[in-house]
């Protein structure tokens, strides 16, 4: 009997699944023939194959080469004029095993050159009107020339090499091919006309005081080795002025004069702090070293306006900086600086948390900025590694925050009467933060900017959103009156508009830069709340943690591409995630998810229509079929008001016979029949595939939250029905609760539906 | 036994219509732009959905608070906050007709009023609710909306419909202070 029971039910649910189908082909045209379209097949047409370099673990290959580039510079700063004044030795190793017949040296700066050709790919024609000083600017003033002036391109011996420059690349000729693993050194002199940044805008520049004096930001400032790598061979895409930088490793040994009134720091090591600090400065920074819970003033705002109301020094000092295995060089130099410093213990190291800033920057920038610095690299190395540099500085720079190696600009500027807004408070703690996270991705994590936005921007957004919040824990008297950080970005919902805007203006995050629409949205708020989204709900923080670090650390200082990334996040927790690669990085799709149905069904002895129907269908006698057990939709024809809520063995006697034959004593008592069941069907119109987090709320007010992985979508991309089976009824059933998944619509995420409330109405009123 | 109800349960679930339903889209509450970059963005997003049962389109603008500060601050030549108790009760005319001289919406070849309901601060965001009388769902609708391009020259406002289940967006700007889209 038994035997012929299982026989039965599984002819059943062949034939029904094959009767479905007849049924389904007669209504509708035959679907269209097509590759593996299934949202869960591997990334293996838009992934590179696995190499020697790079290895299908997302880690380094056998075979991993870098090449690097060592600098030896000579800087002067005519402060007068807004020039600098450049001398540099480049040692270039070849490490890869290709023959290099040429070098590709980057001059960004000529990206503002009278003859550059980046105004010319703007495409938003004639502005109807404009202020005077922009219309002055774009059609009466001799375009600003701001491109580098080479004067010298030599090698070793003083022999001038034959060099060719096409817009912000240089290819310089080397006498014979560099074979692998030699070197070649030569020297490059020039000069430029540094720009005023916070009028034309730019990442580097001087800031004009009403006094007279100046502070300058200087970046780009030298012409700069490019990357050669087993992924692009040179990347020498040309600097158009949005796409970063791709810069290999080296040493920096940088000697920069200034006017000897000036505060000036940069990436390094100070040398020379003896010859260039006064014996108070230097006594404060000893004890800045010292002090691990607040910041001690090493030039003091009244020392900085004394300086500032003077005419400014004639005399010079040069202050010599050193800097190991960074990419970048950067500093900042004016008489109008404040400075302070504290010490942070990272892991083993004393690294020293550094401000430098105008007056204009008080009284915020005293109270926050190291501060800031300070939860940074704190944060950022539980998430990666420990900071592997001496400091990490803050600048304050009007209107911009940009990254170099262990020092960065950033905005947040008070009113002039000193008083400030939250949104000004907030905005500069979070872009210091950020900014400064900078120094891990792609500082160190030394990814490719000009290709790959995201790699750097991205995953140091999510990284700043867990450092804000763990900000608000330091210190709750910053965010006085707030639970927690008012973090911008990194929440699920806050990417909603984004994710729900128009498709014409979306682009996939695996794009490049450049070519981007909403470019903040594109390559900073989605890949940073992605990440976040599978941290909190996909992977769980313990798995996304641990791979996390993984990627870090295998990628600390060398050149992952997106693939290492993506490989490194599976290879380190067993978690398939080529979905959410393809869902969130290559496509512009978003999570909609919505609860179509609920249906409730009851246990019955009585056999139901369907089966009913289908025994007609096939001529199958009743009497033929044992005794199932039934289950009966609440509402349909075979539903009757006695069977709810009564436990399955009390209505259908063979089940419980089947109970007492099969289980012993002991468990059936342990059994607890479900008395409700239910059937969810969940809708996707959204692309997106993600997990259903679904909430149920029980009559008796408790709740019980159930994740199904993504991979329930495998088969339906469109729809999928759940089965719940309960001992309580069911009176609320919401999907998202807790809005972690950015569903665009939430509107149909809860059953029985919620009244929506109607600000419109309500304002009305 | 509980795998017998789950075989019969899918089995019922194939029997369902697989229909699938066009995505509505929940009101955009909030956009952002490029503060972190060398650039702050200026930029305001609104969204508009026709409401068959009230008869109108209901907009919600979101605008950078300092900017709109600044722009009204122009206009009556005194400092405007909004960031203190009471300030959008205070200066809801202004706002009212600021908005009126900066939005003209036709809607169908008709140019019709707009009503300022009111507004709320989020995070760094004011949020306006406006409505815009029309008794059938339009077809056409033609927005010229020049909120603070008086005051920067990179202003964008771009406005997010969702009428007759279609999704389309109006951008403007100094280039193009006028945009159309049909139904």
């Amino acid at each position: 009997m038994k035997a012929f029971k299982l026989l039965f039910v599984s002819m059943l649910m062949v034939s029904f699944a094959g009767f479905a189908q007849t049924a389904e082909s007669e209504e509708e045209p035959k679907a269209e023939e097509h590759y593996n379209i299934n949202k869960f097949r591997q990334l293996y047409q838009e992934f590179s194959t696995p190499n020697q370099y790079r290895s299908a673990s997302g880690a380094p290959g056998p075979n991993y080469y870098q090449q690097r580039a060592d600098y030896q510079m000579e800087i002067r700063l005519d402060d007068e004029n807004h020039h600098i004044y450049g001398y540099e030795t480049i040692t270039y190793t070849n490490n890869s095993p290709d023959v290099l017949d040429y070098l590709w040296v980057q001059l960004d700066q000529n990206k503002r050159a009278k003859d550059s050709k980046s105004p010319l790919i703007e495409g938003s024609g004639v502005s109807p009107f404009m202020q005077p000083q922009g219309f002055a600017g774009e059609y009466m003033k001799e375009p600003f020339d701001g491109g580098f002036n080479i004067t010298k391109v030599l090698d070793s011996k003083g022999n001038p090499l034959k060099y060719m420059i096409n817009q912000t690349m240089m290819r310089v000729e080397m006498p014979e091919s560099l074979e692998p693993g030699k070197k070649f050194e030569f020297d490059i002199e020039w000069d430029y006309n540094i720009n005023n940044h916070v009028e034309g805008r730019g990442r580097s520049g001087y800031e004009q005081f009403p006094d007279g004096h100046r502070a300058y930001v200087i970046a780009q400032f030298y012409p700069r080795m490019c990357v050669y790598n087993d992924v692009e061979g040179w990347q020498n895409s040309q600097f158009w002025g949005r796409d970063e930088f791709a810069l290999p490793f080296g040493t920096f040994e940088v000697n920069i004069t200034v006017p000897e009134d000036h505060w000036l720091d940069g990436t390094g090591k100070l040398t020379n702090r003896k010859d260039v600090y006064t014996s108070t400065e230097l006594k404060r920074y000893e004890q800045a070293q010292k002090s691990f819970d607040k910041p001690v003033v090493i030039r003091t705002q009244e020392e900085a306006e004394k300086l500032a109301m003077m005419p400014g020094a004639t005399k010079t000092k040069t202050w010599k900086l050193k800097a190991d295995y960074v990419r970048d060089f950067g500093w900042t130099s004016s008489r109008r600086y404040i400075a302070d410093a504290m010490a942070v213990k990272v892991g083993e190291n004393d690294v020293m948390a550094v401000s430098i800033y105008a007056p204009e920057g008080n009284p915020l920038w005293e109270q926050w900025s190291t501060r800031a610095v300070a939860q940074t690299l704190k944060s950022f190395s539980r998430m990666t590694f420990d900071y592997p540099y001496h400091k990490a500085i803050s600048v304050h720079a009007k209107n911009q925050g940009m990254e170099y190696p262990m020092i960065c600009w950033n905005y947040g500027r008070p009113e002039p009467d000193g008083s400030y807004s939250d949104r000004v408070k907030f905005g500069m703690i979070s872009v210091i933060i950020h900014e400064i996270g900078h120094n891990y991705f792609p500082m160190i994590v030394n990814s490719d900017e000009r290709q790959w936005t995201w790699m750097d921007e991205g995953l140091t957004t999510f990284t700043q959103y867990v450092a804000e919040q763990d900000f608000g824990t330091t210190y709750p008297e910053a965010i006085e009156g707030l639970d927690a950080y008012p973090s911008r970005r990194g929440p699920a919902a806050k990417i909603v508009p984004y994710m729900a805007g128009d498709q014409n203006y979306i682009a996939p995050i695996m794009s490049k830069g450049l070519n981007t629409y909403q470019f903040g949205s594109n390559a900073y708020g989605k890949p940073g709340t992605a990440l976040n989204i599978l941290r909190e709900t996909v992977m769980g923080r313990e798995l996304f943690d641990y791979s996390f670090r993984t990627y870090a650390q295998r990628w600390m200082f060398k050149h992952p591409t997106p693939e290492d990334f993506f490989r490194t996040m599976e290879d380190a927790s067993a978690m398939d995630l080529d979905w959410f690669w393809r869902g969130w990085f290559y496509t512009t799709q978003y999570v909609d998810m919505g609860v179509k149905s609920v249906d409730k069904y009851y246990v019955s002895s009585e056999m139901n229509q369907e089966i009913k129907d289908y025994l007609e269908s096939r001529n199958i006698p009743k009497d033929r079929v044992p005794q199932l057990v039934y289950m009966v939709k609440e509402g349909s024809e075979d539903y009757k008001e006695d069977l709810k809520g009564k436990a399955p063995s009390e209505v259908v006697g063979e089940l419980k016979d089947y109970m007492e034959n099969n289980f012993t004593a002991e468990q059936r008592a342990a059994i607890k029949e479900p008395k409700f069941f239910y059937q969810i069907t969940v809708e996707k119109p959204g692309g997106l595939v993600m997990p259903i987090i679904i909430e149920y709320t029980y009559a008796d007010g408790t709740t019980e939250k159930v994740t199904h992985p993504a991979e329930i979508w495998r088969l339906n991309d469109k729809e999928v029905s759940l089965a719940k089976a309960t001992q309580k009824e069911i009176v609320g059933i919401v999907i998202d609760p807790k809005l972690e998944t950015a569903d665009i619509d939430t509107s149909n995420n809860s059953w029985p539906q919620e009244p929506k409330v109607d600000k419109f109405e309500e304002l009305k009123k | 036994m509980n795998k017998i109800l789950i075989a019969l349960l899918t089995l019922g679930s194939l029997f369902l219509n697989a229909t699938v339903l066009e995505p509505g889209v929940e009101e955009l509450r909030f956009r952002e732009s490029v503060p972190q970059t060398a650039h702050k963005y200026y930029l305001s997003v609104s969204n508009v959905k026709y409401n068959a049962k009230v008869g109108a389109l209901q907009m919600t603008s979101r605008f950078f608070i300092d900017d709109l500060e600044k722009a009204l601050s122009a206009r009556v030549e005194k400092e405007i906050v909004f960031t203190q108790e009471g300030s959008l009760e205070r200066y809801k005319s202004l706002i009212n007709d600021y908005f009126n001289a900066k939005l003209r919406v036709k809607v169908d070849g008709e140019i019709i009023p707009i009503s300022y309901l009111g507004s709320e601060l989020e995070n760094d965001q004011i949020v306006l609710y406006i409505e815009i009388n029309v008794e059938q769902e339009p077809s056409e609708i033609e927005m010229r909306f020049t909120a603070l391009l008086e005051l920067f020259e990179e202003q964008k406002n771009m406005v997010h419909l969702k009428v007759k289940a279609q999704r389309k967006t109006l951008l403007m700007d100094v280039t193009k202070k006028i945009d159309l889209v049909k139904f």
